[in-house]
């Protein structure tokens, strides 16, 4: 009789430890940038994900009929909850974008709210059709996560912040200073290789969250406070007079890390990757011809350029171009009139922050920045 | 007259100088202690005070009360709310009016209460409806207090507001999910703790006991299977479970279609609901283990004199045994549901917008808020308490209604 006991004790405790195995088995997955999410571990809410998606994405979400787009709720100008309880910002846009070009209405967009830790996990279970979500394009994650990465729609990338009252020009003036930063392997690494190149000393303090670093720093528990540069702006911008307001910070204009962001789909379905890429492309091509929603109707009643007359879906010589996306050719003046082109959707969202866009890698590349879209034809 | 008062203080005065000086100024130790000690309360309370009416900025509370109670419902659904507010309200006020009295002390406090809540959350639309469901709560207390108590009818109408509540539940949901019905990944805010925690209390409870009973039972298959899964759920930290129904729960179920819960298909099923699942399964091992403690405290002797009376095993366990056992854990039980209660803003893991998560998402997204994190934190903390200091206090009142305690 003990020993049954015995047995069926063992078999409980190699149960458990199964179970154990499976449930960490799946908290490991590549996260780790720098891109400002002070979240803990979280994952999607079910967006009546399919889990195939082999090269069906589109017919997938045209079944459906809505999109179920993977986003931030927590990453000012980017992706956050207004007081109504909707997603709004920067990336939340690209989201109506491409709803608008599927659909012809960029209404129809299933939110699903998304930690870094869980948003791999999610594309690549099919939860998510599209994730847009301050989201780096490195080579790991596009070789082994399974995850293609369109268009680069901001180019952010690691700064500095300090207290002007502090006297600092540069990170190589910081020597023996102590250096506040959100948890996150990047964000450290990124700050630990920049202080070594140049030689100097520093103390890391890593903070879970903003709130209490931001606390720590205006108690002067630490010279500078590293985080993306968009972040940093957007913590500035709203930096409390009672404890000296924008003007009391500084931000180095020195980048030490590249954080391209942009809208990531499965590698497995080409034709989705195309949609979604060329959407973004669109939006950035209407940017560098001028065409926002506010005189679309002028551009569509009298193109002038070809390529306008293609981007725009509209008859040249009696044929419409056709894009063979698998959507209307017209995709593009649903986009536009619903959601904006690029310029539009930084001014409404990140200028804000206090970010402006010009001299800026955001910048269009006629500019002297990195926005810059292939041709349309 | 006037001499008199003078000479001699009034009685209360008289007692209270006694009081403290029993009490606080015994003794030279007892009164350095009592100077410390309210120097210390003082200036702790001076900083609170100073902080809820001069420094905090309550605007982000205000502006994001939508987003706090029901996160990311869509708007023009809010009307699903209502009727459930408004029956629960009806409920709430002939409840006490039938069990209890209001006194005036706790009247006082409930009106002042209400000012803040007016004042903050209420406008336009909204200050006409929860006025109703106000209204709607003192109608119910006065009918049961003027017209229902003491009267023939008394013991009906108590009948008729347990049914009442029982309804009330199916209610919700129907609410939530008929007539096209809101997308339960979209259900939020303090309003799905709510539903959160009454789902786990309400199902788990019955499973708990018969759990328990299975425990207890002379039956060897039963008493391992409960044991066994007793002991594996109490072993696993909630946020294991909550992980795990959305990793792992999907590969293992069938796709078996369940109406209601799982059209789909069971490894299909909505997250929300699996969530739901997650919390009762583990609240009913911790119940299981508090009523067993209640089984093994009614005495041996109560069973044999019923069984002597020749009643049947269900009837001993239902008119005998469970009576006695779940009168002595109602503190055990109740602290159970206000830990399972608060336990439900940790389904910010699995991606819902709960009240915790709600606001820490105004801090961290909303950039004119971000500095008010204390603001938003104290007041979530404030809603949590508010509701389990209610269930505490619900608690003792019906110990003493059983009589815990003096049997």
């Amino acid at each position: 009789m003990k020993k049954n006991w015995l047995l069926i004790a063992v078999g409980l405790i190699v149960a458990v430890l199964a179970i154990a195995a499976i449930a960490c088995g799946d908290d490991d997955d590549g996260d780790g940038n720098g891109n400002g999410d002070g979240n803990g571990i979280e994952t999607p809410s079910d967006g009546n994900g399919t889990g195939n998606t082999h090269e069906q994405t589109l017919s997938d979400v045209l079944a459906r009929g809505r999109l179920n787009c993977g986003v931030n709720d927590g990453v000012p100008g980017f992706g956050f909850l207004e007081a109504d309880g909707t997603s709004s910002g920067f990336d939340v846009d690209f989201c109506r974008a491409l709803a608008a070009a599927i659909f012809g209405d960029s209404e129809l967009v299933d939110y699903v709210i998304l930690t870094a830790a869980a948003r791999f996990e999610a594309l690549a279970g099919g939860e998510i059709d599209v994730l847009i979500r301050n989201t780096t394009w490195t080579l790991s994650r596009d070789a082994e996560l399974n995850a293609s990465f369109a268009t680069t729609t901001f180019y952010d990338g690691q700064g500095m912040m300090v207290r002007v009252a502090d006297g600092f020009d540069s990170i190589d003036d910081m020597e023996g200073t102590t250096i506040c930063s959100l948890q996150g392997t990047t964000t450290e690494l990124n700050l630990a290789d920049r202080f070594e190149a140049g030689g100097l000393s520093y103390e890391g303090l890593t903070f879970e969250d903003n709130g209490p670093l931001e606390a720590a720093f205006t108690a002067e528990a630490c010279q500078g406070w590293t985080s993306d540069q968009s972040q940093l702006a957007a913590r500035r911008s709203a930096y409390p007079e009672a404890d000296g307001g924008p003007e009391s910070l500084l931000i180095f204009p020195e980048v030490f890390s590249k954080e391209p962001l942009g809208p990531v789909t499965r590698d497995d379905d080409s034709q989705w990757f195309d949609i979604v890429n060329w959407v973004v492309i669109g939006m950035i091509t209407a940017d560098e011809k001028g065409i926002t929603s506010a005189n679309l109707a002028d551009f569509v009643a009298d193109p002038g350029e070809v390529e306008t007359s293609r981007l725009l879906g509209l008859p040249i010589e009696g044929t419409v171009f056709d894009s063979t996306l698998g959507i209307d050719p017209d995709f593009m003046q649903d986009v536009i009139a619903q959601v904006g082109n690029y310029g539009e959707l930084y001014e409404k969202h990140i200028e804000p922050l206090g970010i402006p866009r010009e001299g800026s890698l955001n910048a269009s590349w006629l500019d002297g920045g990195l926005i810059y879209a292939p041709p349309w034809r | 007259m006037a001499t008199i008062v003078r000479t001699s203080p009034t009685p209360i005065l008289r007692r209270a100088r006694r009081w403290a000086k029993d009490n606080l100024f015994g003794s030279v130790g007892n009164t350095l202690l009592t100077v410390v000690t309210s120097a210390i309360l003082g200036f702790v309370l001076y900083q609170i005070l100073r902080f809820v009416f001069i420094t905090a900025e309550w605007e982000v509370i205000e502006t994001n009360r939508r987003l706090l109670f029901i996160g990311r419902f869509p708007a023009g659904e809010e009307w699903r709310f209502w009727p459930t507010i408004f029956v629960a309200s009806a409920l709430a006020g002939l409840t006490w009016g039938l069990w209890s009295r209001l006194e005036w002390q706790a009247a006082m406090i409930l009106a002042a209460a209400l000012v803040p809540v007016f004042a903050f959350f209420a406008h336009g639309e909204l200050a006409l409806l929860t006025a109703a469901a106000v209204a709607l709560a003192v109608l119910g207390y006065g009918l049961a207090q003027l017209w229902l108590t003491g009267s023939g009818y008394s013991a009906a109408a108590r009948q008729l507001v347990m049914v009442g509540w029982v309804i009330t539940f199916p209610l919700t949901i129907f609410m939530l999910l008929a007539f096209g019905g809101v997308d339960p990944s979209l259900w939020g805010g303090f309003y799905l703790n709510i539903l959160l925690a009454v789902v786990g209390i309400v199902v788990s409870f019955p499973l708990g006991v018969l759990l328990a009973l299975g425990r207890t039972s002379s039956y060897p298959v039963l008493r391992v299977a409960s044991t066994a899964y007793i002991e594996l759920i109490r072993g696993v930290p909630l946020i294991t479970i909550l992980l795990m129904t959305w990793l792992v729960l999907p590969i293992f179920l069938p796709s078996i279609a369940v109406p209601v819960l799982a059209p789909e298909g069971l490894d299909d099923m909505e997250l929300t609901y699996r969530v739901m699942v997650a919390l009762v399964l583990f609240s009913a091992a911790y119940v299981a283990e508090a009523v067993r403690g209640g089984l093994q405290a009614v005495p041996r002797g109560q069973i044999e004199a019923a069984q002597a009376l020749g009643m049947g095993t269900f009837s001993v366990l239902a008119f005998i045994i469970l009576p006695q056992a779940l009168r002595a854990v109602i503190p055990a039980l109740v602290g159970q549901f206000i830990s399972l209660f608060k336990d439900t803003s940790l389904i910010f893991i699995v991606g819902s917008t709960d009240l915790l998560k709600a606001g820490r998402a105004i801090t961290q997204g909303q950039i004119e808020f971000s500095s008010q994190e204390k603001e938003v934190l104290l007041f979530v903390a404030l809603v949590f308490w508010v509701v389990a200091f209610s269930m505490s206090r619900l608690s003792q009142r019906l110990e003493r209604t059983m009589g815990v305690g003096e049997r």
